[in-house]
């Protein structure tokens, strides 16, 4: 049975629905108190994300001469957002829907999903850090009555600040790897070639991945969130470098009950360095066989008219929906999941 | 070759030449990094489960296992002998291997056997099985030193822990993954 039918016949099974929107709402009191204004941006562009490890959705269409465009469903709306920063917004959000390809239909993951973005300008991760804190505190406050959260059995305590650790000391901790010395790939190899789940790979991110997922998340502390930052600047390519020679950006993840939630970063505002890693991973995305995907060229003449030192974020809004409500599915979250309609 | 793609709950996989059972998986992609592919094995000889994390599309060599029932008919000091159902065969297993799950069995009780390339891998008995207590001792009110707990043997000449009520004669539910008792079988 479908869900909409089955709320149809149980009327319980809407209640997930009501809550879903109360959980909007509050989101939207929360960024108008603090003053951030809601942004609508576009869902059709003409380039999407450049990320080499994401399928965007190919569109084509006409305009009213017959011409033929051919444009992209955005993976997410960071680029307009940005552009947005530059021209003069200071604090901003927005509920984007988003689109990706070549995801389960159901899990963790459904091809149309909601992004929930915000963005600071003259500010950076460490503001954005205390955002996210501060949000799913408020929300499950208001949701659950309690500081903390139960999620499929397990108490998890939101009141902030939450425990941080930087992924080098994650690795070193968990998984026994100093990282500082795996930045060659050959090495990286060679460190693991013993481990079962390791088959072969020629990509840094896949062996980097590989023993974060087998040996380092699961032993994650699970009794509270956990904010992971840091990252490799290979997996972080709008995020600002640590300092100039370094092998780190300033990019975290929030995980929650083992569920990743979110993605932030402090921006890259410097457009020479942008285009060069966009040209890298356009090489990449031909290297992997994936579809060929135009430069922003108008992202970067933004950043030439100087993006201010930012910090921005964007959050799975069905996931966050899912630990609120205390479903394991997105499929029992959505009136209309992908693999009922398709 | 089978790809993660196409994992369904109970192939069997081949892993550093161990038979592992996918008891479940799951799609996921970080965006940063390939898609991956979380998975529950179990490994068919032993019985040990792991938590493995694989790159999506990543191949496996597929074993075809082969199923097949069987009653459990008595055991000696060297074997213990099986009738497979279909054909009437008499197969004895080596005590060493087969007496943990054989002491949950009672005579003509259900199993299934497992079979890889004609070789009898593992044996399957239900989770939960029914047994009569052949030896209680009383239960006295007020003996709470093991918790309210006694020691009584049942018809299997397995021994294990019960609540003080259960007498002589009682048939209790037993699980046979943990070995504890879960309750009171109706008789």
């Amino acid at each position: 049975m479908k869900n909409w039918e089955k709320m149809r016949q149980n009327s319980s099974s809407k209640e997930i629905q009501f809550k879903r929107i109360k959980i909007n709402n509050l989101i939207r009191d929360f960024f108008s108190k603090k003053g951030f204004l809601e942004m609508q941006t576009p869902t059709l562009v003409k380039c999407a994300g450049q990320e080499p490890y994401l399928t965007p959705m190919e569109v084509k269409f006409k305009n009213e001469k017959n011409e033929e465009y051919k444009g992209f469903l955005i993976t997410s709306p960071e680029y307009s957002l940005k552009k947005l920063l530059v021209a003069g917004f200071k604090k901003i959000f927005e509920m984007a829907r988003v689109f990706r390809s070549n995801e389960s239909f159901g899990g963790t993951h459904n091809s149309e999903f909601t992004m929930l973005e915000w963005y600071r300008a003259d500010s950076n991760y460490q503001k954005i850090m205390k955002d996210v804190e501060q949000l799913v505190f408020f929300l499950n406050k208001n949701i659950n009555h309690s500081n903390y959260l139960i999620y499929q059995g397990q108490k998890i305590e939101l009141t902030p600040p939450w425990p941080k650790i930087t992924i080098k000391k994650a690795f070193s901790k968990y998984a026994n790897i100093n990282l500082d010395k795996m930045q060659n790939l050959k090495t990286f190899k060679r460190h693991i070639k013993n481990k079962s789940y390791f088959m072969d790979s020629d990509d840094w991110n896949d062996i980097f991945y590989l023993i974060f997922l087998n040996e380092i998340e699961s032993r994650l502390p699970k009794d509270k969130p956990i904010i992971i930052y840091d990252y490799p600047l290979s997996q972080a390519s709008l995020a600002k470098r640590k300092n100039k020679k370094s092998f780190y950006a300033e990019r975290f993840e929030v995980y929650i009950a083992g569920l990743e939630l979110a993605n932030a970063f402090s921006e890259l505002t410097d457009p020479k360095e942008q285009y060069k890693r966009f040209k890298k991973e356009q090489i990449l995305r031909k290297k992997m066989k994936k579809s060929f995907i135009p430069i922003d060229k108008d992202l970067i003449h933004a950043l030439e008219l100087k993006l201010p030192p930012s910090g921005g974020i964007a959050l799975g809004l069905e996931r966050l929906q899912m630990l609120l409500l205390n479903i394991k599915d997105i499929n029992d979250l959505l009136p209309f999941p992908a693999k009922q309609l398709f | 070759m089978i790809s993660t793609t196409e994992f369904k709950k109970g192939i069997i996989i081949e892993i550093e030449s161990q038979p592992w059972m996918v008891m479940d998986h799951q799609f996921f992609s970080p965006g940063k990094g390939s898609a991956f592919t979380r998975t529950k094995l179990k490994n068919i000889k032993t019985g040990k489960f792991v938590e493995r994390v694989f790159k999506s599309n990543e191949q496996f060599e597929e074993i075809e296992a082969e199923y097949k029932k069987a009653v459990y008919l008595y055991s000696d000091r060297k074997n213990s002998v099986f009738l497979l159902k279909d054909n009437n065969q008499r197969i004895p297993l080596p005590l060493e291997s087969a007496q943990d799950k054989v002491i949950y069995l009672k005579q003509n009780s259900e199993v299934e056997l497992t079979y890889i390339d004609e070789e009898i891998i593992s044996m399957n008995i239900p989770i939960k099985v029914d047994l009569k207590v052949i030896e209680a001792p009383p239960g006295f009110k007020g003996n709470t030193a093991t918790g309210g707990l006694k020691k009584v043997k049942l018809e299997t000449g397995l021994e294990i822990n019960t609540p003080l009520f259960i007498r002589e004669g009682d048939i209790v539910r037993i699980n046979t993954e943990t070995g504890e008792y879960v309750e009171k079988a109706n008789n």
